[in-house]
């Protein structure tokens, strides 16, 4: 993860029109949406298409960025709007059937902790709101404040929403025979 | 499992999706190639707060001046101070919460607190400062009041839409309704200078209306504009 003021800095100079800068935020911020997309939507299809919507619409857009706020909070506020659209429109009930079979398929496996626990299906036990906290803080390792600031919610919002959404993987996780020893452990 | 047990594993979880392809990321590169040129950044945040606040106060006294300044003018200095610092303050506060509204990432906390906080203010204001609690013409004034105020919301509201079209609502519904708050203070502020009907009954039920009607055409509005847009 790169430095925050080293993404603030390549913003400000793709705003300026340095497209070199805009090909190197692209490189660099991409891998973290690319994975927060894969951590909600379940398809890497989805996630490229999301990808590709949310760096078109940040293009237009890209005006409404302040030399001297942050970037991740902008940048996710407008992933998240592009994928809350996306989702209105294409495949979101698809994608939930499948985080149903998919749960049922590691409930049923609950016996054999994988080796590699699949992310997106254990996430999707949680509501949407407490998956895309969970995704933002622990994945792409933004700030309580960052993530309050993506989602036009309170700092206290999210940390209630966090809260919750532990409380419940770790119900989950242990249904599935994960211990404290974490990943692929049993007690 | 403690949480850095749990954080851990979904750390490692995370490390095993893979990423994008680099040709995708080279594709989406190519795609902005030909378009990218220097834009102007949106102004800071107070700047265009203090443009708001002027815009809704020209058009606050433009309405009282084709109405007449009568209800200032039956006021007691005391009255005149309090009323329109409290109303000063929350035009402000909304004007702020309008403008976080079209900025993606913005600090704040969701638009319809600021909105809630306006109206509890303004509750408490009249509640605070006018005691008498007739019903003369309740209905009557009432209706002239709120139909005066609303139109003055309008031209408030529309005229901060302009302000602010060069900004990015991601959630259309929480910025119309950010709009519609600030337009229904501006409708509310005129009605403090040209109403001259202080039972309580009145300001408490007409003038706060003006305020929660506006916000909730604001946030009709700003639904219908997300729905169109989704599609």
């Amino acid at each position: 993860m790169e430095p925050d003021s080293e993404l603030d800095e390549l913003m400000l100079r793709y705003q300026g029109g340095d497209r070199d800068a805009a090909t190197a935020l692209i490189q660099r911020a991409s891998p973290l949406l690319h994975r927060l997309f894969r951590a909600q939507t379940l398809s890497r299809e989805s996630a490229d298409d999301l990808l590709q919507e949310t760096w078109l619409r940040l293009h237009k857009v890209r005006h409404t960025y302040r030399p001297g706020e942050r970037f991740l909070p902008w940048f996710y506020a407008i992933a998240r709007h592009t994928r809350i659209d996306y989702y209105r429109r294409t495949r979101r009930i698809r994608e939930r059937e499948e985080a149903v079979d998919r749960i049922s398929e590691m409930s049923a496996d609950a016996r054999e902790p994988k080796a590699t626990l699949d992310l997106p299906g254990l996430l999707s036990v949680l509501p949407e709101g407490q998956r895309e906290v969970v995704a933002m803080l622990k994945l792409s390792e933004m700030s309580v404040e960052d993530v309050a600031r993506a989602t036009s919610s309170s700092i206290g919002s999210v940390k209630q929403k966090a809260h919750r959404a532990y409380a419940k993987l770790r119900t989950t996780l242990a249904s599935m025979g994960y211990r404290q020893t974490g990943l692929g452990g049993r007690k | 499992m403690t949480d850095p047990n749990l954080d851990d594993v979904l750390r490692r979880a995370a490390n095993s999706i893979p990423g994008p392809e680099p040709a995708l990321l080279e594709r989406i590169s190519g795609s902005l190639g030909e378009s990218i040129s220097p834009v102007r950044p949106l102004p800071p945040a107070r700047s265009l707060a203090f443009r708001l606040f002027l815009i809704c106060a020209a058009i606050v006294i433009a309405g009282a001046s084709l109405l007449g300044f009568g209800g200032v003018r039956q006021m007691n200095p005391a009255e005149v101070f309090v009323v329109f610092a409290v109303v000063t303050s929350i035009l402000w506060l909304a004007g702020i919460s309008a403008i976080r509204a079209f900025s993606p990432g913005s600090a704040g906390g969701p638009a319809w607190r600021a909105s809630a906080i306006s109206i509890v203010a303004l509750i408490a204001l009249f509640a605070a400062v006018f005691h008498n609690y007739g019903w003369n013409r309740f209905l009557a004034q009432g209706l002239i009041c709120l139909v005066a105020g609303l139109v003055l919301a309008a031209v408030s509201g529309a005229a901060a839409a302009i302000a602010l079209r060069r900004g990015f609502a991601v959630n259309p519904t929480a910025a119309g309704l950010a709009i519609g708050t600030l337009g229904g203070l501006a409708g509310a502020a005129m009605l403090e200078l040209h109403c001259v009907d202080f039972h309580a009954p009145h300001l408490l039920v007409w003038h706060t209306a003006v305020v929660l009607v506006s916000a909730a055409v604001g946030a009709a509005a700003g639904a219908i504009t997300e729905r169109r847009r989704s599609r």
